[in-house]
Formats: structure tokens, sequence, C-alpha cells
């Protein structure tokens, strides 16, 4: 079965808000290396309501590639319970899931295809962990301590144990890690 | 000038305050991969800086404790407790324990200036992070455990300065544990 699969930007303090104010030179060749090989193995893209909005004015014209042509010619599915539309430019790829989350995702899963990839969407990326939707999550951890902004855990997040499953580290010291929800294992 | 090298254990958002876990975190951590990358850095260091927290916890416990080779390290190195509050340190009958009060550089500087090998923090993260910010620190090898705490304190505060660091060593073990070594960049 597909797999709903995170990969996210954070810095050693947990923040995960405007990596371009924090990234500086750790989007280096082994970074971008890395972007390629995820994106590869994934087809079909969910996003949050606050990285839907972020990304719909700037993604659909952008040539910043391989990026560009990924995001915008995959299926994405927009999770938000406010919006009522969705769009991506003038292209017809994008859905709004405003239902039951846990059931679409469930269908989604069911389908055949690659993986589905979660991008930025932190608030999303950390309801579907603790409601164990998510599979596997990349943690990009940069060296740097921001000092503010939106982390991905919040305070009253339930107890889980996860799994280190992959761990690379970048020539700039980007310790990119990767952890599976324990009981699946892989 | 002596090193200042912080050791903390992480879970993976961030909490450093571990107390509803750590039967899972000493099992992970009691193995010869997690072990034997710790104690030869310990075996660098002949003195150690402890924050109140921490020393009001550690000084009923490890005079008397038998854990080894970490009760003889602490027991015997030369300590110094960094308080705002408190009088008097004590550590079992022992006389090698300091207290540091005032500015946190007019502290901590002088002891870097001293002779001698590294100088351990153990725990203490309030003092770390402070430590952190001011430039005090030359080290933090922080063991990242892979667990979700949900709550508890921890390491990084909000409303700090951004400060890039180095990683300059990291190590996996089979148990998933992440040991990650910054330094802070003196840029």
């Amino acid at each position: 079965m597909r797999k709903v699969v995170s990969g996210l930007f954070i810095s050693l303090d947990g923040v995960v808000e405007s990596p371009d104010q924090w990234q500086f030179d750790n989007f280096d060749e082994d970074m971008l290396a890395e972007m390629g090989s995820v994106i590869a193995t994934q087809d079909t893209v969910l996003l949050g309501r606050v990285t839907y909005q972020d990304w719909a004015s700037y993604w659909p014209t952008a040539t910043d590639e391989p990026y560009a042509s990924f995001i915008n010619n995959t299926l994405k599915y927009v999770a938000s319970m406010t919006l009522d539309k969705v769009e991506w430019g003038n292209r017809d790829n994008v859905k709004l899931i405003k239902g039951n989350l846990a059931e679409e995702i469930a269908h989604l899963k069911q389908q055949p295809g690659k993986d589905i990839g979660v991008s930025g969407s932190p608030t999303l990326v950390r309801s579907l962990l603790q409601h164990g939707l998510l599979d596997k999550l990349t943690l990009m951890i940069h060296p740097v301590v921001v000092g503010r902004g939106k982390r991905l855990f919040k305070d009253g997040d339930e107890l889980k144990m996860l799994k280190l499953v992959d761990a690379k580290i970048t020539r700039t010291g980007v310790a990119i890690l990767t952890y599976t929800n324990q009981k699946q294992g892989e | 000038m002596r090193k200042v090298i912080a050791h903390l254990f992480m879970s993976l958002d961030g909490v450093v305050k571990l107390d509803a876990v750590i039967d899972t975190i000493v099992k992970l951590r009691d193995t010869e991969e997690v072990l034997g990358d710790f104690f030869p850095k310990v075996a660098e260091e002949d003195a150690m800086l402890l924050g109140r927290v921490t020393y009001q916890e550690w000084a009923d416990y490890w005079p008397n404790s038998t854990v080894e080779p970490f009760a003889s390290h602490i027991n015997n190195v030369p300590k110094y407790v960094f308080s705002k509050t408190l009088d008097r340190v004590a550590w079992g009958k022992r006389e090698n324990v300091t207290l540091l009060k005032g500015n946190l550089a007019e502290a901590i500087v002088p002891l870097k200036q001293q002779p001698g090998k590294n100088i351990g923090i153990h725990g203490s993260p309030t003092l770390v992070e402070a430590m952190l910010q001011v430039d005090l620190l030359d080290e933090l090898r922080l063991e990242i455990y892979p667990v979700i705490a949900g709550s508890g304190a921890r390491l990084f505060k909000d409303g700090r300065a951004l400060k890039r660091l180095q990683l300059v060593d990291s190590k996996t073990t089979s148990n998933g544990v992440a040991i990650l070594t910054y330094q802070p960049d003196k840029k």
C-alpha cells in the first residue's frame, strides 16, 4: 500500500516556519539530491490550508526546478475545514478535502500509486502523526537555533515512540533523520 | 582556553525534562553504542558545571551512588553550581563543589581560563541554553531519542536570537538514537 510521507525543513530548536529565513547555505547539492529522490517516490501531494494559501500564489508561475514542475503537475489535495474552493493557477489538479481526513486518506491509500507526500504543512503533519496517519516523517534538521517562529511539535502532544529508519548528513551539516511509527516498523 | 561541553538527552520534540519516559530513555541509552560514545568524552573532562535544578536533584543521588563509571567521575571532579538563589552547596561529605553567583560570563570565563581539560555540563538545560545565548558554550552534544514526549521543559526557548552552529560530529545507533554534536559558529 502507498504511504503517507512528510519531509520538513526544521531547525535544531524545532522551528518549521519560513525556512528561507534560516536555511542559508544548507540548501546544498546533497539537499537537492535528497529532494530529487523524495519527489521521485511521490505522485500525490497533500497540503494544509496555510501552506496551500502560501504556495498557490507562488508555485504556479515559478521556475525553481525540479520542484516547480513536480508541484504544478502533481495531483494535490488540500485539507481544510474553512476553505470553500481551491485552485492552482489555471490547472485543474487540486482538490479540497473538507470532511473526515482519516477516511479520505484511507481511501487515497487504497488507490494504486506512488507515495502521498505532505509538503510543508506542519500543522497537518503534526495532526496526522498524532492520529497515526503518517507512515514516515523525515526531519531535515538544520544547524541553527532560530529562536522564534512556529514549531512543529507543541506542548500537549501525545507520547509516541518512533523508529529511526534512515539517517544522512549533508555536506553543510543538515542531519536528515527519517522515522516511522514504531508499530509499523519498516 | 578550556572548552565547555554540554551533554543532553532530548526527545524528537525538543523536550529535555523526560521524567515521563525515563525508563524508555534509560533502556535505549544503556548500550555500548551510546555509552561508548559518551564516556570517552567524559574522560576528557576534569570539571563539571551544573545548574541549580540539576544540582539539587543530583546532590541527593550521586554522592552515594555506585553507578559506574559516572559515579566516580562526578563525585571526584571539582563541581561548580551556577545559581542566583542558593546560599551554599554541598556534595555528600566532599568539599569539591563551589557555588558560582552573579553574572554568568564573570562566573564562567575565569574557569575557562584556568589550566585543565574540558569542563562538562551535564543535564542543566536552563544553564546550557543561557550559555549558548551568550556565546560561552563551546560544544553541544545532543542525544536525540526517537520519542515524541509531548510535554515537559524544552531546551530551546522562544524569543531568542538566531544562532548558527556547525555540526561537527554525528552518529546514529542501531536502536535509533541520533547523537549530534554542534559547535556554535564563531564567525
